[in-house]
């Protein structure tokens, strides 16, 4: 089952009073330009991201430029609507699994850096009473027994051999993180049996070969790209050991043609890990592979959740699979 | 890829219906800038296309709105069905959603919407009954006749395909023709658009004053 069921931003940005409800397993938010996809991504760091994942914001899905000031003025204070910091935000989200209904609110200081320790996490002992036992961040783990969540925020785009190769590293030197790696990337790669981390002369630089039960073995840069891409995502998710996945624009980089490989590979370790998806895409094709993934698992867990603005306030718009069926059979839009 | 793209909308079950609604909407002198038809793809597509094509943005400039649906067994649960949709996130007011088939319901001045179950919004059936009234009783004898006679002469490994229904009817009064397909009767205009079986229909169209 996922971990969190639905989220709520109060005068959070451009999100006055907005709620995601029926979250799934993997969560695809589409919507137009500008409408707040990418803000409603910085919305889940603030709420369930680490110090440093938090101070990253700035230069995590945008382009930031400037100084600290320059940076407070033309990013931090646009966490406000319309930088209005006399309005109280309110980012909560709600877990399942849990009797209680265990909410997780975070505010904001003036200074905006000093995050954690304003993270407010509350636990409704009785939803209808409307209730609240303010419980500090300290005591959280003893009081829910449960684990802060851990957030991986997977990097833009593709590319950068030397940071796969690294990331590979790191993965074999966890315990059963090669073997796990390995076990989600044959979903792809079916002939897959290791991965190495070796210099093979005559070449003088040390990459990563596969072994796929043939008499030499085969360097990773000669698969497809939606091998490589995998492999990446996958690695950045070992190594973090997340309960969730977010990702800006998760098609950016990758060949279309590529993507029912990746989402096939990110699925199937979301299921088997318990890891909850958010991903924002503008790709139809983007949302068709994932559909087709999702539908060769036992569950059907994918939501596509459009942004869209209704008279001034941003909402959101599930898409089951019987609406995101429809939609492909009768070429309705769903970005 | 955008959906709405007109104030006036008609949303119809597949095909037939979209030609048929055309046809004789341009018979009426409507201007095709003026209006929209939009498919659903059956009348189990109805709820998650509606569900879409009402969360678009473009959706809010809509004025008029009809829902074509075949009665098939039931012209009440027809009805009912579609209203329900209607009815849900309220992305329609409530008050114009109409509680009648074939009336248009213009109480909320923001929206009118009409829902017309096929035949003639009482009777049981769908688009194809409406057309073969619309022939004269020679007519209507002679390609029920034909579809019936042939009953005795179909090989019994395709009997089980066979039915004699207002659609086979229908396609055998198309057959006279030398048409490729049904849709073709409606390019060739070979249904009588003036008879008064049609009246119902054209006066519940009428209602939304398109130009």
């Amino acid at each position: 089952m996922p971990l969190v069921d639905s989220v709520q931003f109060k005068n959070y940005r451009n999100f006055t009073d907005f709620e995601m409800k029926d979250l799934k397993r993997v969560n695809l938010i589409v919507g137009d330009s500008n409408v707040g996809k990418t803000g409603l991504l910085e919305g889940l760091v603030t709420l369930w991201g680490d110090e440093q994942q938090f101070k990253a914001l700035p230069n995590t899905f945008r382009m930031n430029y400037g100084n600290d000031i320059t940076t407070k003025e033309n990013f931090w204070s646009w966490l406000y609507p319309e930088k209005n910091k006399s309005l109280s935000v309110e980012l909560a989200s709600h877990y399942i699994g849990s009797q209680d209904h265990e909410v997780h609110r975070v505010r904001f200081r003036d200074d905006f850096t000093r995050y954690k320790e304003y993270v407010t996490p509350e636990k409704i002992t009785n939803a209808g009473s409307g209730r609240f036992n303010v419980v500090p961040a300290k005591v959280y783990e003893e009081y829910f027994h449960r684990d802060f969540l851990k957030i991986n925020i997977l990097p833009i785009g593709i590319g950068d051999y030397e940071k796969q190769k690294s990331l590979f590293n790191k993965v074999s030197l966890m315990k059963n993180g090669e073997s796990q790696l390995i076990d989600s990337l044959s979903v792809i790669e079916p002939r897959l049996n290791g991965l190495r981390y070796l210099e093979a002369p005559p070449s003088t630089q040390p990459m990563v070969y596969a072994d796929v039960g043939l008499d030499y073995k085969i360097p990773t840069t000669q698969f497809g790209h939606g091998f490589t891409r995998s492999m990446e995502m996958l690695s950045n998710l070992i190594l973090s050991g997340s309960d969730i996945m977010i990702a800006d624009e998760i098609e950016n980089g990758i060949h279309y043609s590529a993507l029912g490989s990746v989402w096939k590979a990110i699925i199937d370790y979301a299921v088997k890990n318990d890891v909850q998806v958010f991903a924002t895409t503008h790709s139809r094709e983007c949302i068709a592979a994932a559909h087709e993934a999702m539908e060769a698992q036992d569950n059907y867990e994918l939501n596509v959740i459009r942004l869209q603005n209704r008279k001034g306030e941003v909402v959101a718009i599930n898409h089951d699979e019987e609406d995101i069926k429809t939609a492909f059979d009768l070429n309705l839009p769903l970005r | 890829m955008q959906i709405v793209k007109s104030p006036f909308l008609l949303l119809v079950e597949g095909k037939d219906d979209h030609i048929m609604l055309s046809s004789l909407l341009s018979h009426l002198g409507k201007n095709k800038e003026a209006f929209q038809i939009v498919p659903y793809g059956g009348k189990d597509n109805f709820k998650a296309v509606w569900k879409n094509i009402s969360n678009q943005a473009e959706f809010e400039d809509v004025k008029g709105l009809v829902v074509f649906r075949d009665a098939d067994e039931s012209c009440d649960s027809a009805l009912q069905s579609i209203c329900d949709q209607l009815k849900r996130d309220e992305l329609v007011p409530r008050d114009a959603v109409p509680v009648e088939a074939g009336v248009v319901n213009k109480q909320n001045p923001a929206i009118s919407v009409g829902v017309y179950i096929m035949p003639d919004c009482s009777s049981i059936g769908a688009l194809e009954a409406l057309l073969l009234k619309s022939l004269s009783d020679d007519m209507q004898s002679a390609a029920s006749g034909f579809v019936s006679g042939a009953h005795n002469h179909i090989p019994e490994a395709q009997l089980a395909k066979y039915k004699s229904s207002d659609k086979s009817k229908s396609y055998a009064y198309s057959a006279l023709f030398e048409n490729a397909n049904f849709h073709d009767t409606f390019k060739k205009n070979l249904w009588d658009w003036d008879h008064p079986i049609f009246d119902q229909l054209k006066n519940f169209l009428d209602e939304f004053e398109i130009e």
